[in-house]
């Protein structure tokens, strides 16, 4: 964009503003850029809470980053598993709509309300007519390199991005498409039995109208191409991080088998370089890209799990395990996986001749050069900005830092340069998926404070008829056998499955259909419920998983309990994983149709209770984290509880002064109390704690110490941590060994000593049994506190003595900026801490010196310990009144590690700050917001409705035996005040454990009771 | 409660060889709550025995019923016509339960297809413990609320004998010393000074040795 | 001990599949998508959770006839 352009979209920027501020206009929409697991997060937070979304997304499908990888760290989920069902969600979301291809073209407007040009390329496949079925890509007789693969396979020129991608309209390749190229083919025209294919498909532009902006484009990858030592590029052998994830993945290019590119062989000494990309100001990028060291370490890990043979090495500058039981996933990975772990960057690799195996030289800590041969070697790239970040920062007007991240403050960690545009994910930093996650939810949360007039304004709900009632019929069956074009039809006899589902009993209409999920397939369902007085739908197509919803709305519009409905999945489970064994696809679909009419037969109207909702909060915790999240839900417009156990607001923060970047946190604080005590929606209660709490999501009732009765919807547990008071290193027994805190404190108030000696110690505390954690804040508040130092006293001497930097991020700027001011960093190893001597007057300190491969000696004028953090003495207390689970070393446990990181598994209960676990302010800020967010998701609801797959409990035959109350992960039975158990179907999410264990049968889960899934088995069997 | 376990397949198979018509046939109370006998563990019951039927070619009809308690008349009018169906039956009640329905039944073969195990307590789910053996004179006020006779494996009343080691029985090292539990509880209840007082010999003549017990209480008949 | 009976070389086995909806179930939709072939001699229950499998439905499957019970979660 030239500057004219640029200072005439300002003007015109600013005339607009002048206009519509006179009409004051409040959008309830908000436009997300980018359609990773971050945008998506907000998106549904925003949808589910009264708000219209707008997603607009580059690719052909929305995944971002998360659906390329195989599995998490450190639990070892699967990727698409967990991200899989939230990209079906927000597909069909009534409130949100997913504009691929598309990209931003011009931003007009204020705060509240922006007109927002969008384009969209051409697809080339009509969304309304493809079914998704998949033919035309089978048919595609051109090959082409797969980007989503890594190159490490090939796709068709009309493809979709991944199997499971959203939506799953297929999109053509126009510069790889023979007949855009050359003009003859059009193959998938041919085959396309729904017309679906388009080839004069054109740009769109059109304009949309929203409140808010969420910018969540993500990062690209390093091309480790530029780093030639490494081979990659020269030798097939040598891939990146991501392409080993695709290897890793079952649906990848060896299909989940370990085999590196050149020969397909099984490697068996595979090596990870780190920090390729990152923590290089000189040839690549400066920063830390925050999650290497952890994916390494899992790929290291999941690599042994598939294949036994593997023998993992992971070079390392630093080993950054800096997150929530990340430390005890290395351990583990070291001491149960016999994963290597080598400090030492590899400085080249050359190829072997005809092995193709790799020679890597690297030297040892004490200098000495080693070549060891490998099989196989894995860069761990990291992340940076898009090529084209600037061009994208001028059209929304925010600006970037030095690196070309969006530029945020330590305390307004998701806000841009422009009001009313927010940020979330990597585009603000490098970060793994649940901090992502946690800034799509806060985004969410501070979109709905901005918006909260318009809540509800662009959404609309669609009239339905009256329910039929069904109840004593007899069942009369309707069931529709899907051709799905050619997929089902080629391998399945459609006619055949018709013919036998006619010869069931309660069966009174059967046909096929070309396509039943199409348009004219579903209204053709609708007629025949009529004209046949049907009362229990079956439809033979695909997988429930997808298409259930979309049949249930079906028969809910031809007046139908949608309970009443079930898919026979005769596509993924029959046809598609049997072709060519025709007449035996047939027979198992014949049988998986019958099944499904037997269960179809026991189905009864479900009926879903709803209840109200106290558009209220508990806050429980006064720190930063409690104090953000008040004010986020009460500036939504719910009224806030806030209850702080000390006599003053604040928590840990009143002993804080500085960030890293030397922000003013006395200031903040002071800011945000103020704001805290005087937001008319934010009641205040000091020096009180939570006596008992009853009630479930949207009804709880509490009691506070002070007498006070409280109703609300939910809860926001930020309970906080403690500092750990240590008792290692003789503190308390010298006035010269002090800890960080406590310089920190005195280095606002007088300069450091001139010519002092300051000699820090990392890990007080920390990273070894009994707290065998990362405390996340040690290595930057010495960092902090040593550049403070450098810069008051330039001829002060400061001495970090760390086991490991941890200055994740763009943290690590401030690492380079000590080294540079002079700090000096001597690593130690936990089994040979260094010793102090407190004789003296000064303390003198020894230990061991890996570079120099000798013992060293030093005096200091002051020994800093850096000690950690530990889970608040009241959690232990918090932890038993709502039955929250704690991990090993005493923090809360979140529903999900990586998809829902401020949830507890107990709807309306949520989780932010250090109870959590050790995080930064500025972490702890997103996530208090997050809380909001996902508090604000409850509190918008005048009713909630309990979902229909839940457990029934039959009070007359239960024996009050105690088996479910004990097994339910989700307290949903209980002992009620007549002491006999009863269930609390609020809170019951339909697994049936409880109905598996009872011994009287008394629960039965909607939809798979007994009785239905027993039909199931003798129709499996051939019995009907 | 009254804690069973349930017989072996192989057990049950045997006792019902040359019967055509077999009721496996639940208690849903005490043995039901142990998730030994209860009417879904019959029905579990009867479905091992029809497989094992076939296995062994054996031509035999298995079927499964259950009343609330096999220790109450009125519960049995229900099944009247199921029992009289069945050749023999397979109860899964304690032995209290089996002993009522062959009374019941005069005429009718009955197996047990439980082992009634002892009175006690869940102690977590899944494991059960015995705390009770109806002695019919009961001395827990004397022993700070734990059983010496239920739970000392000699049934000693005044103290450990000499097998008694760290707290543990000599019998097992996975079982409490019944009198290091009464020593821990007084001494928790600061009433240590009782452990000295002498329990006097105890009547065993409402325990068996006084023959099958019988209790009468003209209050509540009607 | 009673000698095993002798299988049949043309004999496949009757196999009745129990999964979960939120992994198992995806996973064999998955192997569909993927076009990954396998006999068809399995039928696939999907229940809330493997949780909710109650060994009746285990009992009942073989009682029917049914040669072997698949249970993935």
């Amino acid at each position: 964009m030239d500057i004219t352009a640029n200072v005439n979209q300002q003007l015109e920027i600013q005339e607009s503003k002048i206009e519509n501020r006179k009409s004051k206009i409040t959008k309830g929409a908000a436009l997300i850029v980018g359609g990773g697991i971050g945008g998506m997060q907000a998106a549904l937070d925003l949808g589910d809470s009264g708000f219209k979304v707008h997603m607009v997304q580059r690719d052909s499908s929305i995944g971002g980053t998360m659906v390329m990888l195989d599995k998490t760290f450190p639990t070892g989920d699967c990727s698409m598993c967990m991200i899989s069902p939230k990209m079906v969600e927000l597909g069909r979301h009534a409130n949100i709509d997913v504009h691929t291809l598309a990209e931003v073209v011009s931003v007009e407007g204020e705060p509240g309300n922006y007109h927002v040009k969008i384009r969209q390329a051409p697809r080339f496949v009509d969304p309304d007519k493809c079914t998704g079925c998949g033919i035309c890509e089978k048919k595609c007789p051109k090959l082409v390199t797969s980007v989503f693969e890594q190159g490490l396979t090939t796709r068709k020129a009309i493809y979709s991005l991944f199997a499971q991608a959203v939506p799953n309209t297929r999109v053509i390749d126009k510069d790889n498409c023979l007949f855009f190229q050359r003009g003859r083919c059009r193959a998938c025209e041919k085959f396309c039995t729904s017309k679906a294919i388009n080839f004069d498909d054109t740009e769109k532009n059109y304009e949309l109208h929203v409140g808010a902006i969420i910018l969540s484009p993500g990062l690209a990858r390093y091309n480790p191409i530029k780093r030639q030592e490494l081979g990659f590029g020269r030798f097939k052998n040598v891939i990146t991080s991501l392409q080993f994830e695709r290897i890793l993945s079952a649906s990848g290019p060896y299909m989940g088998t370990i085999k590196r590119p050149l020969d397909e062989k099984h490697p068996v000494k595979v090596a990870w370089i780190q920090c390729v990309g990152s923590r290089d100001p000189h040839r690549a990028n400066p920063w830390c890209s925050s999650v290497c060291c952890m994916y390494a370490t899992k790929q290291a890990v999941i690599a042994k799990e598939h294949d036994n043979h593997i023998h993992p090495t992971i070079f390392y500058m630093d080993m950054r395990a800096f997150g929530k039981d990340f430390d005890k996933y290395v351990d583990r990975a070291k001491n149960q996986y016999g994963v290597r772990y080598i400090r030492s960057m590899v400085s080249s690799v050359h190829e072997q001749a005809r092995t193709g195996n790799l020679i890597l030289r690297y030297s040892l800590e004490n200098g000495q050069f080693m070549d060891e041969i490998f099989d196989m070697v894995i860069l761990s790239i990291g992340f940076e900005p898009h090529e084209d970040v600037k061009a994208f920062a001028e059209q929304f007007g925010i600006e970037l830092n030095t690196h070309g991240f969006a530029k945020t403050e330590q305390f307004t960690p998701i806000e841009t340069s422009q009001p009313g545009i927010f940020v979330t994910g990597t585009f603000q930093g490098p970060k793994d998926i649940p901090e992502t996650v946690t800034q799509g939810s806060a985004v969410a949360g501070k979109t709905m404070s901005m918006l909260s007039s318009a809540r509800g304004t662009e959404v609309s709900v669609k009239p339905l008829p009256p329910e039929t009632d069904v109840s004593g019929q007899e069942a009369r069956i309707g069931v529709f056998v899907c051709h799905c074009g050619i997929n089902i039809a080629q391998t399945v006899h459609i006619d055949q499955v018709v013919s036998a589902a006619k010869e069931m009993k309660n069966v009174v209409h059967a046909e096929n259909m070309l396509y039943a999920c199409a348009q004219d397939g579903q209204e053709k369902i609708k007629q025949i419920v009529k004209e046949k007085n049907l009362n229990r739908v079956i439809v033979a197509s695909c997988t429930p998983r997808t298409h259930q919803p979309l049949f249930q709305e079906t028969i809910r519009d031809a007046g139908l309990n949608k309970y009443l409905f079930e898919l026979a999945d005769i596509r993924e489970q029959c046809s598609w994983c049997h072709m060519g064994q025709n007449e035996k696809a047939t027979e198992k679909a014949i049988k998986i149709v019958n099944m499904v009419i037997a269960k179809a037969r026991y189905f009864e109207p479900v009926h879903t209770a709803s209840f109200n909702v106290t558009p209220s909060a508990l806050v429980i915790g006064g720190g930063i984290a409690g104090m953000t999240a008040a004010l986020s839900i009460a500036d939504q417009g719910f009224s806030v509880h806030l209850v702080e156990k000390e006599k003053q607001l604040g928590g840990l923060v009143n002993k804080l002064y500085r960030t890293l970047d030397q922000s003013d946190v006395q200031s903040f604080l002071e800011k945000t109390i103020d704001a805290v005590e005087h937001h008319p929606k934010i009641s205040v209660y000091k020096g009180v704690e939570v006596k008992k709490t009853d009630g479930f999501v949207g009804n709880f009732k509490t009691q506070l110490s002070n007498q006070t009765d409280i109703d609300h919807g939910v809860i926001v547990i930020a309970v906080g941590g403690e500092e750990y008071k240590p008792g290692e290193f003789s503190y308390g027994k010298h006035n010269r060994i002090i800890v960080q805190r406590e310089l920190e404190k005195r280095l606002e108030k007088t300069a450091p000593e001139s010519g002092a000696h300051y000699v820090m110690i990392q890990c007080v505390g920390s990273r070894e049994e009994s707290f065998n954690y990362c405390s996340r804040v040690c290595c930057q508040d010495a960092i902090k506190n040593a550049i403070m130092i450098k810069e008051k006293s330039p001829d002060a001497h400061v001495t970090i003595l760390y086991r490991d930097i941890r200055t994740y991020g763009l943290r690590e700027d401030y690492y380079k900026k000590a080294r540079d001011l002079g700090v000096r960093f001597i690593r130690f190893e936990v089994d040979k801490k260094p010793e102090i001597d407190i004789e003296s007057a000064k303390p003198k300190l020894k230990l061991f010196d890996y570079m120099l491969n000798r013992e060293i000696e030093m005096t200091a004028d002051y020994v800093v310990l850096s000690t950690g953090l530990r889970p608040h003495p009241s959690m232990e207390k918090i932890s038993k009144l709502y039955k929250l689970t704690r991990n090993l070393d005493g923090f809360f446990l979140e529903a999900h590690v990586k998809l829902r990181p401020v949830d507890f598994p107990f709807e309306g209960v949520f989780l932010c700050g250090l109870a959590h676990a050790p995080k930064n302010l500025d972490e702890t800020i997103s996530q208090a917001l997050a809380a909001s967010g996902r508090a604000g998701v409850v509190l918008s609801h005048d009713k909630l409705s309990a979902s229909g797959i839940i457990s029934k409990h039959n009070k007359q035959i239960c024996m009050s035996c105690l088996s479910c109350v004990r097994i339910c992960p989700f307290d949903s039975p209980y002992i009620d005040e007549t002491g006999k158990v009863c269930h609390n179907e609020v809170k019951c999410m339909g697994c049936g454990l409880c109905a598996a264990i009872c011994p009287a049968k008394a629960f039965q889960v909607n939809n798979f009771k007994d009785d239905q899934i027993l039909a199931m088995i003798d129709a499996c069997a051939g019995l009907n | 409660m009254i804690v069973g376990k349930q017989k072996s397949i192989d057990e049950v198979w045997a006792m019902i060889q040359g019967y055509k018509k077999v009721l496996v046939f639940g208690c849903n109370t005490c043995v039901a709550v142990c998730h030994a006998g209860g009417n879904k563990e019959a029905e579990v019951m009867a479905s091992m025995l029809r497989m094992k039927a076939k296995q062994e070619n054996v031509d035999i009809d298995i079927q499964d019923s259950g009343i609330e308690r096999q220790c109450e008349h009125e519960f049995f009018e229900s099944v009247t016509e199921r029992i009289e169906w069945a050749d023999a039956i397979v109860s899964m009640a304690c032995g209290i339960g089996v002993q009522f329905t062959a009374e019941k039944f005069s005429t009718k073969p009955l197996m047990p297809g439980i082992n009634t195990t002892f009175l006690g307590a869940t102690e977590k789910p899944g494991v059960w413990t015995e705390k009770c053996q109806a002695c019919g004179n009961c001395i827990l006020g004397m022993t700070a609320g734990i059983c010496p006779i239920a739970r000392c494996a000699k049934r000693l009343m005044n103290g450990p004998c000499g097998g008694s080691t760290k707290g543990k029985c000599e019998i097992s090292k996975d079982l409490d010393c019944a009198w290091q539990l009464i020593i821990d509880r007084l001494t928790a209840l600061n009433r240590l000074n009782e452990y000295e007082t002498l329990i006097p010999i105890k009547d065993w003549s409402t325990d068996r040795a006084g023959g099958p017990r019988k209790v009468v209480r003209e209050d509540v008949m009607v | 001990m009673e000698e095993p009976k002798k299988i049949p070389r043309d004999w496949e086995p009757d196999i009745l599949a129990f999964a979960c909806h939120y992994c198992a179930f995806a996973a064999a939709d998955l192997a569909g998508v993927m076009r990954l072939s396998y006999a068809p001699n399995v039928k696939i229950i999907r229940l809330p959770c493997t949780g909710k499998l109650d060994y009746i439905y285990v009992l009942r499957a073989f009682e029917q006839g049914v040669d072997g019970v698949f249970c993935a979660g």
